[in-house]
């Protein structure tokens, strides 16, 4: 029996040398004409065009020439839009939204479906899917013109639906220089290649008293009717609280220390509200929570209960302190309130057509959270309605649209105060909101509010 | 205690550090080419697995086990290269896969501590029979059925194919029956070679033609195949009557002839391997998505993580080796076939040593299904025969699969185990 047993195993061990032959054959003898054949998704994929990202209506962000039979990758809108497009390059790789859509953009994508493969090529079109962005190019350029080179970005989103209309940080590259440029912008101490608008950490400074004024009034801590007295400066323990540019506001009621922007008061809202019930909030607006957005955000910075002290307490009440946050953050703690209190998904996609037309994908808006009761949303933007209007952001009045706003003047480290504005309008039936920070330039109203001002008059322009 | 651990089964400790060191290498370089795409790292699991391999091999050592060297090493390389594989094709399944393996050597592990022995699987040959009945009938009662193929129990969110405990439940009984009526179901003095003892055949062939009708009915040629050839192998080799093999394969090829003309989906395989290209975009598409990924492989591959295997469907399942041949190229492929080599080569060097013949029936048993199920995959990977569905050996995804592999190399290991005694 044995030897049948040898024997068995030598008839295997030669089937065995004869799949290997075979194997051999199949890999250098046969493969030039198998992996040759028209429908190899491998030589596709070599052959193809990449996809274009587009604007809303359909203008060109980012699109694959072909100069001279090789392919070229062009970005219309430069350095513009770079902070949303990012790069496709064959050295430094992919970012921005070149690198969050890349598995459309390649032709044809994995797992792909037999059928489409046989329509596409039936119809030579071999290119990737082409995306479609809720930007708006017009106000893109508006807004990122607006910046006029200083440092500091613009976030515009429409608040009914979380579609991101426009997202500029400032200074910027020109993504189709990238060699050329690579080892200045690496350098240079103004960051170029950071996305300010989702990965910029700032103290918000008094744009943040929307979100303790949502904590004070939704915890039933503060009613509209409290009132304050502010002599300019507010001692907790061994700390001394000033008021900007050393105003003293006087007798003050709750609209009156937004209006016109008291730390004194707001210091005095946010320990009345509380450390459990103000820092609670940061998940209700998702500050601090990944919220799945198409590019990656830098989360919040809040101090952790346990060790925040009643001093940091006072000074998160006014945006001071230990609180860091981005533009978006900021964007979508206003389009919050301006939405009767739903936040809804920022999102930078609309729609994913292949090169057929077909749609593959398509956004669509979602409430994220209810963060703002109705009521208090209302109370909220009237206050920044009289803000606008009488208060610390006259700078950013329209005539003839009703606008909602809040300055920010933050103190911060790097020397001059940030310039913060965010505002939305028209303030009852809000469809654009904007948010502004300009690095080390000064007050909110005086330089960010004219910022704001000119973006919403080129949105709100039919 | 400790000195055992030093002393003993050092080739085997040599093999085991040398395809620790590769698999390391194999992962890293995966898990460099899928950085982006990949959220879960699998640092922590792949240290578990080769730390389990590891442990394996210093109990192996401490209960003084005398089995075979090379089972271990090579068992943890094949299943290392599949874990890699499942990681970069199906990174959502790399956890369940390490689970199974985890499992797979927890089974082989107990089942040599547990018994020294395996020659009283003998007295249970017609239980084995029994069972693998019972279980055949169950799964075409109870059974979920996925791709027109109904397989598969289900508990919960774990899906097991009794066919994989099938399998070695009938090399068990045929192992034991033939032990018991070899001489006279081969030639028995003074009647005439050519006689067949249909007595002694009948329950054979009734048993083997009961499951292969059955499997006919589940659709799943690819297991037909593998339980028919080791019915025939085993039987030759118990018998030394060349003519029931002949009689057998012409009865087979008549069978699958008749097959093809019957049923539509053995016609489909059929076709698709005469001519894959003529249907491309629907029955043919696997195939030949298989074969682009095979030959865009050349001698090195385009190299682990960086071709496009994703092309074909359920790559992860049967067609990993046409991943491994674009991601490895030829060297790559031919090497995981010089390691199926070993390991049955091995498996049926165990079988020879075995003192008793039962013992020998049963590691020659379970070395032809390890041989025969590697090689109708490979081969119909690579067109060289009609595609079946049917896993490669600890390299497919698959829990039911991995388990009974490594259930068969415990015994294979107790066998060698018992022949060096």
């Amino acid at each position: 029996m044995k030897e049948r047993i040898s024997k068995t195993a030598q008839f295997f061990m030669f089937l065995f040398v004869l799949l290997i032959l075979y194997l051999s054959y199949l890999q250098f003898v046969k493969a030039p004409s198998i992996t040759a054949h028209a429908t190899n998704p491998r030589l596709i994929e070599r052959l193809s065009k990449r996809g274009g990202i587009y604007d809303r209506r359909g203008e060109n962000l980012a699109r694959t020439l072909k100069i001279k039979g090789e392919f070229k990758r062009d970005y219309p809108l430069g350095e513009k839009i770079s902070a949303v497009v990012g790069y496709d390059d064959i050295i430094y790789g992919e970012s921005g939204m070149e690198k969050a859509l890349d598995p459309y953009l390649k032709y044809p994508g994995i797992p792909m479906d037999p059928l489409l493969v046989k329509r596409i090529l039936e119809a030579g079109k071999w290119a990737g899917y082409d995306a479609y962005l809720t930007i708006d190019a017009r106000l893109q350029k508006a807004a990122f013109d607006s910046l006029e080179n200083r440092r500091g970005a613009v976030v515009v989103m429409d608040p009914t639906d979380g579609a991101i209309l426009a997202m500029a940080s400032s200074p910027s590259y020109n993504p189709e220089y990238l060699d050329k440029d690579w080892q200045k912008l690496t350098g240079d101490a103004s960051s170029p290649l950071l996305d300010r608008a989702i990965n910029g950490l700032y103290p918000p400074g008094s744009t943040f008293k929307l979100y303790t004024l949502t904590a004070a009034l939704e915890s039933g801590k503060e009613e509209l009717s409290d009132e304050f007295s502010c002599s300019g400066y507010l001692d907790i323990g061994n700390y001394r609280i000033h008021e900007a540019e050393g105003h003293v506001h006087g007798k003050v009621n709750l609209t009156g220390a937004l209006v016109y922007s008291c730390n004194v008061a707001f210091a005095q809202i946010a320990m009345k509200t509380g450390k459990s019930d103000f820092l609670k909030f940061q998940r209700e607006f998702f500050l601090t929570e990944d919220f799945g957005f198409d590019l990656p955000v830098t989360p919040a910075n809040f101090p952790p209960e346990e060790t925040l002290t009643e001093t940091g307490l006072a000074q998160s009440g006014f945006g001071q302190g230990e609180i860091l946050v981005t533009p978006l953050h900021m964007a979508m703690i206003t389009s919050a309130i301006a939405n009767k209190g739903t936040l809804m998904k920022p999102h930078l996609v609309k729609v994913i057509k292949n090169s057929l037309g077909d749609i593959v994908m398509q956004e669509e808006a979602r409430v994220l959270s209810k963060p703002v009761s109705e009521g208090t949303a209302g109370i909220i933007k009237d206050m920044m309605v009289q803000a606008v209007e009488r208060g610390t952001g006259t700078a950013a009045r329209i005539s003839g649209i009703k606008v909602a706003g809040k300055t920010g003047t933050a103190e911060n480290p790097h020397g001059v105060t940030h310039a913060w504005f965010v505002a939305f309008a028209p303030a009852d039936n809000p469809k654009i909101v904007v948010c502004v920070i300009i690095e080390n330039s000064g007050y909110g109203g005086a330089v960010a509010a004219p910022v704001a001002r000119k973006i919403l008059v080129e949105a709100l322009k039919k | 205690m400790l000195k055992r651990i030093f002393i003993n089964r050092l080739d085997e400790k040599r093999l085991l550090f040398a395809a620790t060191l590769i698999l390391a290498g194999g992962l890293w370089l995966a898990y460099k080419a899928l950085l982006d795409r990949n959220t879960v790292s699998p640092v922590l699991p792949a240290v578990i697995l080769a730390f389990s391999f590891w442990l394996t091999h210093f109990i192996l050592c401490i209960k003084d086990c005398r089995g075979d060297q090379l089972i271990l090493p090579l068992v943890f390389f094949l299943s290392g290269i599949g874990w890699i594989e499942v990681f970069r094709l199906e990174p959502a399944l790399m956890m369940k896969q390490f689970y199974w393996i985890l499992l797979g050597l927890a089974v082989f592990v107990s089942w040599i501590l547990l018994y020294r022995d395996y020659r009283w699987i003998e007295e249970f040959k017609y239980f084995s029979l029994l069972l693998a009945v019972i279980l055949q009938v169950l799964v075409m009662i109870f059974g979920v059925e996925i791709n027109n193929a109904r397989l598969w129990f289900k508990f919960g969110s774990v899906y097991f194919q009794p066919i994989e405990v099938v399998k070695i439940l009938l090399v068990f009984f045929l192992a034991g029956y033939l032990r018991q009526y070899k001489e006279l179901l081969g030639s028995v003095p003074g009647q005439r070679r050519t006689f067949l003892n249909i007595k002694y055949l009948a329950p054979l062939i009734l048993m083997l033609g009961a499951s292969l009708l059955i499997l006919v009915y589940q659709k799943d040629m690819g297991m037909a195949l593998l339980l028919f050839g080791t019915f025939l192998t085993l039987l030759y080799i118990a018998t030394r009557r060349l003519d029931y093999i002949l009689g057998g394969l012409s009865f087979f090829a008549a069978g699958a002839f008749l097959c093809s003309k019957l049923f539509y989906h053995v016609r489909v395989r059929v076709d698709m391997w005469l001519n894959p290209w003529q249907d491309l975009y629907d029955r043919g598409y696997q195939i030949t998505q298989s074969l682009y990924a095979i030959a865009s492989g050349g001698l090195f591959g385009t190299g682990l993580g960086l071709g496009s295997p994703g092309y074909i469907p359920a790559v992860h399942t049967d067609f990993v080796f046409a991943s491994i041949c674009e991601e490895l190229g030829f060297l790559g492929g031919a090497a995981i076939i010089l390691f199926y080599i070993f390991l049955i080569g091995r498996a049926f060097s165990s079988a020879l040593k075995a003192k008793d013949e039962f013992g020998q029936l049963l590691g020659a048993g379970l070395a032809i299904i390890l041989a025969l199920q590697s090689f109708i995959i490979i081969a119909g990977v690579t067109r060289l025969i009609p595609m079946t569905g049917i896993t490669m050996p600890f390299v497919s995804y698959g829990g039911s699969s991995l388990l009974a592999n490594f259930f068969m190399c415990a015994i294979l290991m107790q066998i060698s185990d018992g022949a060096s005694r």
